[in-house]
């Protein structure tokens, strides 16, 4: 897949470390470790209609799509957020919710394979 | 060894405060920082051994959802540790929000997200300089009562010498 079309950009989390392999290595450890947990919670929370609980793990995953450089998984993580906070257009979580795994698992899968860069 | 001053930070996300962790070791080296995932977690440790500066997390209960919110976390802290500057960190841009933190005693408020690490980075900065400019302002404060002290005390020397005729009321003195 040509970086154009890829879910993540690592420029900003490079700058960040001062792209230190080390560092890298274990930021993307933990993401791919981290996200695909918080997103089985805000499956169970939504399925539970714990709206509040669906707000807070959508908060609180948000920032970190984001310093992979993936703004659409930010974006929707940021409509999550709002529908589940302001209880409206709940019909429509399903949908997002299914988006965002898929998501998720591209993001997963392309920083599973830069890791082979960074653990070298 | 140099006794460094010491930085808190509080994040129910680990990503989170290491990230702003590894930043500020690698920009800040006269700073010796401590992490903690939970509001419970700092103020235990600032009883102990308090912070100059605290980064909290407003959202501190999404893992744990008994856990002590950033709000409760921050009155806590400022009632056992006034001294202590605290800066909020949130994924809301909601001015309510910063606000409010600002009203319970926040010295900042920052917004999670892409430049969130450079202005942690510069609230640092602005805090040394805000307590640098309060020390200065604190001893022309004290240097102020003396000097005026010592101009009471020469007005009741002037007029405790005048009342006993060693000085005269006209210009000479002799």
């Amino acid at each position: 897949m040509s970086d154009s079309n890829k879910l993540t950009d690592l420029s900003y989390l490079r700058s960040l470390t001062g792209n230190a392999n080390d560092k890298m290595a274990k930021y993307i450890r933990m993401f791919t470790t981290g996200a695909p947990l918080s997103l089985q919670q805000i499956e169970m929370y939504s399925l539970n209609k714990d709206w509040d609980a669906v707000k807070q793990t959508a908060h609180a995953l948000k920032p970190q799509a984001g310093y992979f450089g993936a703004k659409g998984t930010e974006e929707l993580l940021k409509e999550i957020e709002r529908m589940a906070g302001d209880k409206s257009e709940l019909e429509r979580m399903p949908a997002a919710i299914q988006n965002l795994k898929a998501q998720l698992d591209i993001i997963v899968a392309e920083l599973e394979e830069s890791l082979k860069e960074f653990d070298n | 060894m140099v006794n460094k001053k010491l930085i808190y930070i509080v994040d129910d996300v680990q990503m989170q405060r290491e990230l702003l962790a590894d930043h500020l070791t690698a920009n800040m080296p006269a700073y010796e920082i401590h992490c903690f995932s939970t509001g419970e977690e700092c103020i235990a440790a600032v009883k102990v051994r308090p912070a100059e500066i605290i980064f909290l997390d407003y959202n501190l209960n999404s893992q744990v959802k008994d856990a002590m919110d950033g709000i409760e976390a921050l009155q806590e802290l400022k009632s056992i540790a006034p001294q202590t500057e605290v800066v909020m960190i949130s994924g809301q841009d909601k001015i309510e929000v910063a606000v409010n933190t600002i009203k319970h005693g926040a010295f900042d408020y920052i917004v999670k997200g892409e430049g969130a690490f450079v202005r942690a980075e510069k609230v640092v900065f602005n805090i040394y300089r805000f307590h640098k400019l309060t020390a200065t302002a604190s001893r022309y404060k004290t240097l102020m009562i003396l000097f005026g002290i010592g101009m009471l005390l020469m007005v009741i020397l002037v007029i405790f010498l005048q009342n006993n005729g060693y000085i005269r009321n006209s210009p000479g003195w002799y």
